[in-house]
């Protein structure tokens, strides 16, 4: 099935052979080639997409949840962190209750505006407090590791719907490796770097005639068998991508992208101006994928940990008054997760070791602001840990079932209840 | 040195399927031996010394972590890249795949490198020996959790798995009682965590009568390997996926027929099923030449071999291979990677045509392309002084007996034609481009 992007294109740029095989995917340049390039041949019908977006921003780590959204007014709370424990008259403030990192104060704003969601005790049962399985444990989706059908809960979304599955450029990652949740065997999401660079990429001097000859080469009627021809299609089908990349980039509005005031020196700042270029520029991605490192605060955490809070906060405030100005911003949600929080009391080095329980944030202004859950009690705790008491999985099967309009049952392996942030 | 054209393409095909594709030096020895006697080599890496087995305490100056990841893939794409032995290599890459075991489980490198030592031991030994050994390998006894598999509370994960992925076949002909009583027989098999050896618990073994597949007795996990080699099935199954793996996908029941028997005369021998099936008409048929999509791994090190490139050339080749689709050590669940039209999507095939000008780039920057292309160059003629001569010695050398089509070849003499004057010498100048253009295009991912 086209994209309603790709379906765009075919109207614009005509009927042409020649701009039919660079600009169509190969699902429907056979079609085209079936009937001569008769625009009658493309498949009709199909499902416009809605146009709703998922960004999804890991905090790599483990982030510190009770420094991040900080219950001010619980006494324990001083006591468990005499040296890092923030102070009431610094933190901003979101109820009589609890409030967020004193750099947070963007984030404050948002939240004042009813845009941010605030999801207190997030976790999952059992909690396992090594990295590596916890964060497996987020990215699938699943408490228990499936080695005979490993996937992430984001590539089961898109191959749970044949649409995505065709596109590419359904899930997008924003670095140098596709992360576990998106990936499957069947679900081919894109890693397109900083953007730019993704493509065919040469540095032999010569670019536009390596270019020129690779496309003759990835044209139709160079090679014969099944698989060849599969490998020239799927040439076709990237190289189209990447031309889609290049064009939603020259399409972004600067003006609107400097109101917007990017925060300067701020990496997750550039990614999220990336980003807004591609979803203004008409890229049909679904999911964005993007990771953020820094967060395994065990020594001198104060600094380290504000920055990295006044960072997010920033950027995102940022991001979305841009996409505010670009007409996009009711169309994108922004979730936060890390693989776990930190234990409640601070070890000897100003810093705090593996815990559990956390904070997640979902933001944008089509999100229902307020702040859900139960923040876990500081007098009842697991081995010293925060108790979880909403499951991962209820605030993802809220996105898949009421953002992304699919049902979570299938992609989550059973019925989770929603999370009222949407 | 000139052979006739189809002793060359057929080298060529051996080389890529029984091997990585062959470095310059390689290619004049096999050349000189021939087709038949090359087929006889690689079947008996035996009597090639491993120049390589000093390369478990260092590579190109680095120490070999065995805890870390990273470091264990590095060896082994460098064993993959630099043996004498290719098709010890190829097998222990087969037998990965087959009883695909990942670190992501695991967590333990050190495991993991110790078993693949067990493949390479007996990349063309006995089955029915490598069977045993996987059944005692700490890595699979995490992976499949033997831990768990106590007597009174038996654990299936190992017991299915070995009748359904490793050894049968879905549809193998046996039944859920199977996979239980299996399971029973491998109660107590275990292993020694600070030696990293496996280890019998006797009371933790259930020593009652099993009945495993017809057959009754107080089995142990040895009784039901030999059980399972034995069956038609497994004949079946396991000579089945050697032939997709080396030869093509849709082997018939006439293509298989031939190598059960060989199965069963050799007493499960891999070394004679292999043999039989490198040998077979079938193996240099139309059917089997360039007609497979060429792994990550293959891709790889075909491209580094047959430019003669060091490894330095592409300083992050694991990661590089996970962005193809190929994270060694780290397959992507127990049924192993799919293979076939499932290695291209649209970014494991940016990251191959990447790959690619990436070394192109590094070669040209530390002047070793002209040195090492010549010599490879020179297996087929002399230095090309023209665009049309460029692309036909060039594509010759990177896909021997594989001609393009018409529009293949026209584009790339136009990209040699731009500013060059027939007669000129360009051809230096030229190679790079041209050489990243065909390791780029679609058929070069043919293996």
């Amino acid at each position: 099935m086209p994209s309603r992007n790709t379906r765009r294109e075919f109207l614009q740029n005509g009927l042409t052979f020649v701009s039919l095989s660079l600009a169509m995917p190969h699902f429907l340049m056979r079609a085209a080639h079936a009937a001569d390039g008769s625009p009658l041949a493309v498949p009709s019908g199909s499902p416009i997409p809605s146009g709703k977006i998922l960004v999804v921003l890991e905090l790599s780590g483990g982030n510190d949840g009770l420094n991040t959204v900080v219950p001010y007014a619980d006494a324990g709370y001083a006591t468990a962190r005499p040296t890092i424990g923030l102070h009431s008259s610094d933190v901003v403030k979101l109820s009589d209750k609890i409030a967020l990192h004193p750099k947070m104060t963007a984030f404050g704003k948002m939240f004042d505006k009813g845009h941010l969601a605030v999801v207190t005790g997030v976790g999952y049962p059992n909690p396992n407090r090594s990295h590596f399985f916890s964060m497996d444990i987020w990215q699938t989706g699943l408490t228990e590791m499936n080695i005979h059908d490993r996937s992430g809960w984001l590539a089961r979304y898109f191959d749970s719907d044949g649409h995505l599955k065709s596109d590419p450029l359904s899930g997008v990652t924003v670095g140098s490796a596709l992360p576990l949740a998106l990936f499957s065997e069947t679900s081919p999401c894109s890693c397109i770097g900083d953007g730019n660079s993704f493509g065919f990429r040469t540095d032999l001097g010569d670019t536009h005639r390596q270019m020129d000859t690779l496309r003759a080469l990835y044209s139709h009627g160079t090679v014969a068998g099944t698989n060849a021809e599969f490998v020239r299609n799927v040439g076709m089908d990237a190289y189209t991508a990447s031309q889609q990349i290049k064009q939603a980039f020259q399409k972004y509005d600067n003006k609107a992208g400097d109101a917007a005031k990017y925060p300067a020196q701020n990496g997750l700042a550039n990614t999220l101006k990336t980003l807004a270029k591609l979803i203004s520029g008409g890229i049909d991605t679904k999911v964005y994928y993007l990771s953020m490192g820094g967060f395994d605060t065990h020594a001198n955490q104060p600094n380290q940990h504000g920055n990295l809070l006044g960072d997010i906060s920033d950027a995102v405030a940022a991001f979305f008054d841009d996409l505010e100005m670009q007409g996009r911003a009711q169309d994108v949600v922004l979730m936060t997760f890390s693989e776990f929080g930190r234990r409640v009391k601070e070890n000897g080095s100003s810093g705090t070791d593996h815990g559990a329980a956390s904070v997640l944030f979902v933001a944008g202004p089509s999100v229902k602001g307020g702040i859900y859950g139960q923040y876990p009690s500081l007098n009842d705790l697991d081995d010293g840990d925060l108790k979880m008491n909403t499951d991962f999985r209820s605030v993802y099967a809220t996105l898949i079932d009421k953002w992304l309009g699919t049902d979570s049952n299938a992609i989550l392996g059973g019925k989770f209840g929603h999370v009222g942030f949407v | 040195m000139a052979i006739p054209s189809d002793d060359r393409r057929r080298l060529g095909h051996l080389i890529r399927r029984a091997g990585f594709g062959a470095r310059p030096d390689e290619w004049a020895h096999y050349q000189k031996l021939g087709v038949a006697a090359t087929t006889e080599s690689l079947l008996h890496p035996e009597l090639t010394p491993d120049h390589l087995s000093d390369v478990s305490d260092a590579l190109d100056g680095d120490y070999i972590d065995h805890e870390d990841l990273g470091s264990v893939r590095k060896w082994w794409v460098y064993r993959m890249l630099h043996t004498h032995r290719p098709l010890e290599e190829k097998m222990t890459l087969f037998w990965h795949n087959h009883f695909a075991t990942a670190n992501y489980k695991v967590d333990k490198p050190q495991w993991m490198w110790q078993q693949n030592e067990l493949f390479r031991r007996n990349a063309l030994g006995n089955f029915r020996t490598l069977l045993r050994g996987v059944s005692r390998d700490p890595a699979m006894l995490v992976w499949l959790d033997g831990e768990q598999n106590k007597k009174g509370k038996p654990n299936e994960n190992y017991g299915r798995e070995l009748l359904e992925l490793f050894t049968m076949g879905i549809g193998g002909g046996y039944t859920e009682t199977d996979v239980k009583e299996g399971a029973r027989a491998f109660t107590g098999w275990r292993y020694d965590r600070d030696a990293a050896t496996f280890m019998f618990d006797a009371d933790k073994h259930d020593d009652g009568i099993k009945t495993f597949l017809g057959q009754t007795g107080n089995f142990n996990g040895d009784d039901i390997v030999d059980i399972v080699v034995r069956h038609p099935s497994t004949a079946r199954f396991i000579c089945a996926k050697l032939f997709r793996f080396f030869v093509h996908d849709s082997p018939t029941k006439t293509d298989l027929d031939p190598l059960i028997r060989v199965y069963y005369q050799s007493a499960f021998d891999i070394r004679s099923v292999v043999g039989a099936m490198l040998r077979s008409p079938n193996f240099y048929s139309d059917k089997a030449m360039y007609a497979k999509i060429k792994s990550p791994a293959e891709f790889v090190l075909t491209v580094l071999r047959t430019l003669d490139a060091p490894l330095s050339c592409s300083p992050n080749i694991g990661d590089t291979m996970r962005a193809m689709g190929q994270d060694l050590f780290n397959p992507p669940n127990v049924k192993g990677w799919s293979e076939g039209q499932s290695w291209i999507n649209t970014m494991s095939l940016l990251a191959r045509m990447n790959f690619a000008g990436g070394v192109v780039k590094e070669m040209q920057r530390h002047g070793l392309f002209s040195d090492r292309l010549h010599t490879a160059m020179s297996v087929v003629a002399a230095r090309p002084n023209s665009p049309d001569a460029a692309v036909d010695a060039l594509w010759d050398v990177l896909l021997p007996g594989h001609a393009p089509s018409p529009a293949t070849r026209q584009a790339l003499v136009a990209y040699a034609s731009d500013d060059w004057k027939p007669g000129e010498p360009r051809f230096d100048q030229k190679a790079p481009g041209l050489i990243n253009l065909i390791l780029s295009a679609p058929e070069y991912q043919l293996a």
